[in-house]
């Protein structure tokens, strides 16, 4: 035994200590998980407006049918914005789930037979007609020698019909319009230094592949968050392990022709991580996980504020704890709190429930219904594995 | 669940509140968070109360997989960022050694969720990294590197760890569980 295992010991057990005696009495936690579980149950018999779609007993799926002007205001333009989200609002969502059985299944959903089949790699992310599923695995684990395999892969056939090794790029969002597939690469010394310096876009339409760097700008960013609605632009936050230069108060905007933009404001630092992109010239701020404060809506063009506006949520986080969130369009959120699945709307924060999710759910996510597809479908997974 | 049950699972969560609070306090550092963690863990163990062998594994579990799950990975920064550091003991100082076990719990607090939660495990739960492997599901060598990049990130974050603090008392070693008991 070493003295900083010791020392490390003997600080754990001191911080663990300060929680040991909690202000309630020890039993009023159960309490409240036996009261929240049956308000809950008596909430699920007296009916939702939603169908709810079981699919065999370790995945659920919740189709939620959303009105088709659910917030009438939500269909106007920003009130200082210079252009407007140019994507219709889908008008039915699915709200996916996985189980809480912690084995690391994932399932990825066939639209047109509404069945689930086992995924063979992770699930990152679908197509917007949801026809096809990007999967992502470890091809060699060895440190640093990283490598991530890709596929894509139809989801009603499972037939793979583009695969890649790239390095170590672990996050991807598929654009809007479909066409993109932007994979973000992680450097850095160690996991909590690691960012993003480059972002390698694949064209689907094509199969050609470009790298956009960010550094020549000095931005480095820490998450891939979003696709303007316009599909020309991503979105990130900008971290305090990223340039000095942008160590506060910013974002980084990178078009698909390869600009870059370091957004600069006023606004919380706090805020800077858990942002959006709304539309296609504005984002959405939110406070850090378990922070209660104000959303606030940024204009990109300016780097000012808005607006902002203390929403019936508090704070974005994850089903079973207290709201987990993902972006509808560039005006609505989900917000999950608790089982409870609400449609909030991005300008007032006022939430409408709209579904009630399977009580096994540990995580979701959203996807636009196409047309076509007699059961919308979306992809699942648990703890990022 | 039936009136016998409510009075099991009452008379669980009364005996091991203080236990998971500790756990999910020193992984969250947070008071309402972790009680958060643990009413949720509880939540899903009221629902699966007769499927379940033993509950406190159960709820420890699913504090720390929720603790570590991508979903509040990608929207975690709950570090807070201040202006001023706090004062620091001088050498010889005879608090010393709370000062240094204060800079570390300070440190802790900066880490990594699944960092935090491989430091908690091995230090507060005293398993072995094969157990935290099985625990987390991820690899021994994964437990490894993380813990070997927490130990790291505590050093940089905390360089009273690399020996000028004097010798701390040691914490008799005991199971995860007695410890809490």
């Amino acid at each position: 035994m070493t003295r900083i295992d010791d020392t490390v010991r003997h600080a754990v057990h001191g911080l663990a200590d300060q929680f040991s005696s909690p202000a309630d009495p020890p039993a009023s936690l159960g309490q409240r998980a036996l009261t929240a579980v049956s308000r809950k149950r008596r909430r699920a018999l007296v009916g939702i407006p939603t169908a709810v779609v079981a699919v065999g007993a370790v995945v659920a799926a919740v189709v939620v049918a959303i009105p088709e002007n659910p917030f009438p205001e939500l269909r106007q333009p920003l009130a200082a914005a210079p252009d407007t989200p140019v994507t219709e609002a889908p008008k039915r969502y699915v709200v996916a789930s996985y189980t809480a059985d912690y084995t690391g299944r994932r399932y990825v959903l066939d639209p047109s037979t509404s069945t689930y089949r086992k995924a063979s790699r992770q699930p990152v992310a679908t197509s917007p007609n949801l026809r096809y599923a990007l999967l992502g695995g470890l091809s060699d684990p060895t440190p640093d020698r990283e490598k991530i395999t890709y596929t894509i892969e139809d989801t009603t056939t499972g037939r793979t019909v583009y695969e890649v090794e790239l390095g170590v790029y672990p996050t991807a969002s598929w654009s809007p319009d479909g066409r993109w597939i932007a994979f973000a690469n992680s450097t850095g010394p160690n996991m909590e230094e690691r960012h993003i310096d480059e972002v390698r876009l694949l064209d689907v339409t094509t199969g050609d592949t470009c790298t956009l760097d960010l550094e020549p700008d000095g931005a480095t960013a820490t998450e891939l968050l979003s696709w303007s609605a316009d599909s020309k632009s991503l979105f990130f936050a900008a971290d305090s392990t990223g340039d000095e230069k942008i160590t506060r108060n910013a974002h980084v905007r990178l078009f698909v022709d390869g600009t870059v933009k370091v957004l600069r404001g006023d606004w919380p630092l706090d805020h800077r991580v858990n942002s959006v992109m709304a539309g296609t010239n504005h984002a959405l701020l939110l406070p850090s996980s378990d922070e209660r404060g104000d959303w606030i809506i940024l204009d990109l063009a300016t780097g000012k504020v808005v607006d902002r506006y203390r929403p019936a949520v508090s704070r974005p986080g994850h089903p079973g704890a207290e709201g987990a969130w993902g972006v509808l369009n560039g005006d609505q959120l989900i917000t999950v709190k608790g089982t409870d699945v609400l449609a909030t709307d991005a300008r007032t924060g006022t939430s409408k429930r709209v579904a009630i999710l399977p009580e096994t759910a540990v995580a979701i996510t959203l996807a636009p219904a196409p047309k076509s597809a007699k059961s919308p479908a979306a992809v699942f997974s648990l703890d990022g594995k | 669940m039936n009136q016998a049950e409510r009075e099991a699972f009452l008379e669980f969560a009364s005996a091991r509140t203080p236990a998971l609070m500790r756990m999910a306090g020193a992984l969250t550092g947070d008071r309402h968070t972790a009680e958060d963690l643990v009413q949720s863990g509880m939540e899903k163990a009221v629902r699966r109360w007769r499927r379940i062998d033993d509950p406190e594994a159960y709820v420890r579990r699913v504090i720390f997989h929720e603790y570590v799950s991508w979903w509040r990975r990608a929207l975690r920064r709950p570090e807070r960022l201040t202006a001023d550091l706090p004062d620091r003991a001088l050498p010889g100082d005879h608090a010393a050694d709370v000062a240094l076990r204060h800079e570390v719990q300070r440190a802790l607090r900066q880490l990594a969720p699944r960092q935090r939660a491989v430091i908690v495990l091995r230090y507060l739960e005293d398993r072995s990294e094969q157990d935290v492997a099985r625990f987390l599901g991820c690899s021994v060598s994964t437990v490894s590197s993380q813990l070997s990049r927490a130990l790291t990130r505590l050093r940089t974050l905390c360089p009273e760890l690399d020996g000028s603090a004097p010798e701390l008392a040691s914490i008799p070693r005991r199971s995860g569980r007695d410890q809490d008991r």
